[in-house]
């Protein structure tokens, strides 16, 4: 059962991923690229991490995809002004291999690891669990993040008032 | 094996009381509004002579809607044009499956929960959901390739990312009473008292909250005052191009969302499953006598409306010469079997009292049934306000959103805080 669901997942998202960077047409790709992150939502699943599967839907498949749909939708690319879409077989090849290769040393390295093959205690991946990180050890760095989102807020309202 | 059947069991129970809902949100809308502007409403579809009331109407009307002509305009984008309809509905059906109905069952050491997803971050899990919602009103807008249906999609996706925000802020406040995120977690602490006598429901404890949600609920469901999405007559929405049954799926979804609604304001704001004053331990102790209680309730009110009918029909006998003379008989007929049903069932209690299982058994029942009561309420508020309140413009419709209920929500929150704080949590 395990097996089966995390082909199926592998799978939607490493075709997703296919569509994401050879479809022609934007929206698909936007969609696809919403495929892929439901997929590793999925996977997120199967590691127990329930937090990160919810925070991964709602983050990355709902907001983040409905604001790239937005930004394309506003554009109103049509056929002429898209061009000719010419996939460079040679680049994507050579690129594809550094990938490859880059994938295969770090899962050797992670593998070389120690303490990866204890089971997970009952309470990981869980709202209380990952809070208890976040706001524990981590506390400094969530808080420096949570200002730099707000620097960010900031800048798009002053480039925003800036333009209009 | 047996927990992963019971759970799919629950999914798929919740489906089927979401979508059986439907006929009945639809026959609210179209008798409630009758009632509420002073016209009668449908009352001629009729099977062998009975109309309930109006409810036969729905099956016309679904028939109605599968036998039209499912028309795709030329000029539409046909992927998206049909993943659009099905993805509303799909994403309507999942919110569902997070909210209890009832409270856990141990039966021979399994743990059975009364909820579809178990899951601790329950609350999140319909925010993520929603949000991806969203998309398929974006996708029904461009897919169709129509500039009304595209700034349809346009104005209803602000609408919701607005009003996302003030929902979302709302139920702040709600989660640092009870500090946990789990529906079930929450429901099981509103069967505490307040004071003594008040139950510690949501809106006891958090009235602002409640306002706020309730309204940005409604904002969400796209349903009048908020309903320019949809605009039917007048500004034309995203589902301008979409007839028949996909047209019928979109408004499902929408019927299916107003009952998620209601049941996600019943949850955290009316106590979920927990009936008044009755928690878990005590119902379970007095199984017995409450549904003695019970049986008498429907006894005299069965006996009532029975004694009503007959006059009933009566008046139904002088009024028509067709098969509608014996709609009167149907429901005295029905009414006296229920009330039999209900001396039947207090003889059988009587006789053996409700004890370990069984009292058990009948207390998820009986909260299965006070949710259903409150849902089926809240549901029915929404229709009465959409037949109640004009639509806003879109300007008012941001300034509420942003200005009044977000600002309020934050509000809320502060105060929130510092009173759990003052209180020593």
């Amino acid at each position: 059962m395990d097996a089966v669901l995390f082909w199926i997942l592998a799978g939607l998202s490493v075709v997703g991923g296919l569509v994401v960077i050879t479809g022609r047409n934007p929206l698909a790709s936007a969609l696809a690229l919403g495929l892929v992150l439901i997929a590793i939502a999925g996977l997120f699943a199967m590691l127990s991490a329930h937090l990160l599967f919810i925070l991964q839907l709602l983050v990355y498949a709902g907001a983040i995809i409905v604001l790239i749909v937005f930004v394309i939708m506003l554009l109103d690319l049509d056929d002429r002004r898209l061009g000719e879409m010419k996939i460079r077989w040679g680049r994507f090849g050579v690129s594809a291999a550094i990938c490859l290769v880059a994938c295969v040393a770090v899962l050797r390295g992670v593998r070389g690891l120690t303490g990866l093959r204890e089971p997970v205690h009952a309470s990981f991946g869980t709202v209380t669990d990952v809070s208890r990180l976040l706001f524990g050890p981590y506390l400094v760095q969530f808080e420096i993040l949570g200002l730099i989102l707000l620097v960010g807020i900031l800048g798009a309202v002053v480039l925003a008032k800036r333009g209009g | 094996m047996p927990t992963f059947l019971a759970h799919a069991g629950t999914v798929v129970l919740v489906w089927i009381l979401s979508l059986s809902l439907v006929p009945v949100m639809v026959w609210f809308e179209r008798k409630g509004s009758a009632y509420m502007q002073d016209r009668t409403g449908p009352n001629r579809a009729a099977v062998l002579g009975i109309r309930m009331g109006g409810l036969i109407h729905t099956i016309a009307d679904v028939l109605k809607l599968i036998f039209k002509e499912d028309v795709t305009p030329p000029q539409v984008n046909r992927f998206y044009y049909t993943l659009a309809p099905f993805l509303s509905m799909m994403i309507a059906l999942l919110t569902f499956i997070v909210i209890p109905i009832a409270d856990d069952l141990e039966v021979g050491g399994h743990l059975l929960h009364w909820q579809g997803l178990k899951i601790d971050a329950g609350l999140i899990w319909i925010f993520a959901v929603t949000t991806i919602g969203t998309l398929a009103m974006i996708l029904a807008g461009w897919g169709s390739n129509n500039r009304y249906a595209l700034l349809g999609g346009m104005r209803s996706s602000a609408q919701m990312i607005s009003y996302e925000l003030a929902l979302g802020l709302s139920v702040i406040g709600v989660l640092l009473v009870y500090g946990t995120l789990d529906l079930n977690e929450m429901v099981r602490q509103q069967g505490e008292l307040v004071g003594g006598f008040l139950p510690k429901w949501g809106v006891v404890v958090q009235p602002l909250a409640a306002l706020l949600f309730m309204t940005a609920a409604v904002a969400e469901t796209n349903r009048t005052p908020f309903d320019l999405p949809e605009g039917e007559s007048e500004i034309i929405g995203y589902h301008v191009e979409y007839s028949s049954l996909k047209f019928a799926l979109f408004f499902m979804a929408e019927y299916v969302n107003v009952v998620v609604s209601a049941a996600l304001t019943v949850t955290l704001f009316f106590g979920g499953w927990q009936i008044p004053w009755l928690p878990t331990p005590v119902l379970e102790a007095n199984a017995t006598s409450v549904l003695l209680v019970t049986c008498a309730g429907v006894l005299l009110l069965s006996l009532a409306l029975a004694m009503a009918s007959v006059r009933w029909s009566h008046r139904l006998k002088q009024l028509y010469t067709d098969a509608r003379r014996r709609e009167g008989d149907f429901w005295t007929v029905v009414l006296l079997l229920q009330a039999a049903l209900a001396v039947l069932v207090a003889i059988v209690v009587l006789a053996n009292p409700l004890e370990g299982l069984s009292s058990q058994i009948f207390a998820r029942v009986a909260q299965f049934g006070a949710f259903l009561g409150k849902v089926t309420f809240f549901a029915f508020l929404f229709i009465w306000i959409r037949w109640t309140l004009p639509r806003f413009r879109y300007d008012q419709l941001m300034n509420l959103g942003w200005k009044s209920l977000l600002p309020l929500a934050l509000l809320n929150i502060a105060v929130t805080a510092v009173v759990l704080r003052w209180l020593g949590r």
